[in-house]
């Protein structure tokens, strides 16, 4: 019989050789800022949707995800909805915006759009700030996910296999850039959606098939299949997942990189796809882990002991190694966002506009190591199961950004300070409201609210941004006269 | 009952609705 361990090492290292080769390769094809940022805008509806699922759907997904299913039951498939709705708001009356606007102006970042809309450095500034703290919680969860498949397959120290992992990702980002992200993305997608669909019936089939399964799972607690989440619990989720994904920064530059509308919005339908493959089986695993594992000393530990002890190894092997893929994925995304927000937006752009493309690109990888590497400090504290950290930072993002995306989009008399003091209070919101322990209703709603309602005080307070920059965001604002 | 749950397979048509509606959405795209 052969061990799982050395089948999962043989499969983790076929891939990674594979992915280091791709890096290689984009690393001699990438030349300036527009490949390594946008992928040289090229990217079609099965890549691309594929891409957005692999974005969207991380370690978060495989291990968070899977534990609160293992521990609450069917609910928290309602959380999805507000990611499902989020994509389609994307895709009709963002994306479509942002990408006309990119063209126009050849602006790549997401705070270029926020310091271009707002005449503002100091929004840019703080754009980039807050978004870069929110990605250090999200990535800080992915390291986790990662090291606790390590540690739950082989053994080793939790904090030495979230290191490996950090490592071996940020080293890969910083040479490779989007183009080697988004073409491991498909494969990956593919491999998870597989694994899972693999594992259903065999997860079915150990519990004793559909009919003991379902009355072990009603045993467990009176709510298990109904709703252990309430309607408070639900909304709070699916607000916090859909006001982050409508405007996330590495959803919408995977849009930008798309060649038209078109494209954009059958990538959705295949990301939809994706997403509902993985739903669905993720929540079927998880509860069926419960009936099989009932007394697993870590929930998050479930989607590792399915993969590894009931998957035959060679699938298993294949589905951690989709899940390690998904840490990497999610993490190099996040990561081409978040280097490029201090090093284009802060450096370039406030410090040094007269910088070259060559040291430009050199700031920038340095960045991208350090903001990968920082997250691994609160990776070793374990503050809370995986899925709670990923809501916390869809918080804290969605709370931050979606008020001055939309109104910044769609309302002409929003302005800077509006929009610096609306990014401000709505993240410290959302930080008060967990310190004070969550009362009432989840954090990202005073979160959001408190941004929405400073935006539009603090707006109406201070003069209109100047009618150059509305221009290209309000097509019927008329030209000054010469 | 069903043996998943009923949260699990409303949460999925709602998805499925969706699906459709992005690729009729697709259909009807302008550029």
């Amino acid at each position: 019989m052969v061990r799982f361990e050395t089948v999962f090492i043989i499969i983790l290292a076929v891939f990674f050789t594979l992915i280091v080769w791709e890096g290689v390769l984009s690393f001699r094809r990438t030349k300036d800022d527009t490949d390594f940022l946008l992928a040289g805008r090229r990217v079609g509806p099965w890549i691309g949707g594929a891409s957005l699922a692999a974005t969207q759907m991380s370690a978060g997904t495989f291990v968070g995800t899977l534990a609160v299913h293992y521990l609450t039951g069917a609910s928290f498939m309602w959380g999805w909805s507000g990611i499902w709705v989020a994509y389609l708001v994307a895709a009709l009356w963002i994306a479509p915006k942002l990408r006309k606007y990119a063209d126009e102006h050849g602006a790549l970042t997401f705070p270029d759009f926020i310091g271009d809309r707002f005449n503002s450095n100091w929004a840019r500034a703080v754009v980039s700030l807050l978004m870069v703290a929110a990605f250090v919680v999200y990535i800080s969860a992915q390291y986790q996910a990662g090291g606790i498949i390590l540690q739950t397959v082989f053994g080793i120290p939790f904090a030495v296999g979230a290191l490996v992992l950090m490592v071996f990702i940020v080293l890969y980002t910083v040479i490779g850039g989007l183009i080697a992200v988004i073409r491991t993305d498909f494969l990956q997608q593919t491999a998870m959606a597989l694994g899972a669909v693999v594992g259903i019936p065999l997860a079915i089939t150990y519990a004793g098939g559909l009919g003991p399964l379902g009355q072990s799972l009603r045993d467990i607690a009176p709510d298990f299949l109904g709703f252990s989440f309430g309607a408070r619990d639900l909304l709070g989720f699916a607000l916090a997942f859909g006001i982050t994904w409508a405007v996330a920064p590495h959803i919408l530059i995977r849009f930008i990189a798309m060649p038209d509308n078109k494209t954009i919005r059958k990538s959705v339908g295949v990301a939809l796809f994706f997403n509902l493959v993985i739903a669905v089986s993720v929540a079927i695993i998880g509860m069926s882990m419960r009936s099989l594992y009932p007394n697993l000393r870590l929930a998050d530990a479930a989607s590792t002991v399915f993969a590894s002890q009931l998957l035959p190894p060679i699938v298993g092997a294949i589905v951690l190694t989709a899940v390690i893929a998904a840490v990497m994925s999610t993490v190099d995304s996040v990561l081409m966002v978040a280097g490029p927000a201090l090093s284009h937006d802060i450096y370039y752009r406030i410090f040094r506009p007269d910088a070259t493309q060559r040291s430009r690109m050199m700031v920038n990888r340095v960045v991208t190591l350090v903001v990968g590497a920082v997250p691994i400090l609160l990776t070793l504290r374990q503050l809370d199961i995986v899925q709670f950290i990923v809501i916390a930072y869809s918080a804290l993002l969605g709370a931050t950004v979606f008020v001055p995306v939309v109104l910044g989009l769609y309302w002409r008399r929003a302005t800077a300070v509006g929009a610096v003091c609306s990014m401000i209070s709505g993240f410290t919101m959302v930080v008060v409201w967990y310190v004070l322990g969550e009362p009432i209703v989840h954090p990202v709603i005073p979160g959001a609210v408190t941004s929405a309602l400073v935006m539009y005080l603090a707006s109406l307070a201070s003069p209109p941004a100047p009618d150059r920059n509305l221009r290209m965001f309000f097509d019927r604002v008329p030209a000054p006269r010469a | 009952m069903p043996p998943f749950g009923i949260p699990l397979y409303t949460a999925a048509a709602f998805g499925v609705l969706l699906l459709v509606l992005a690729l009729w959405l697709a259909g009807r795209a302008k550029d």
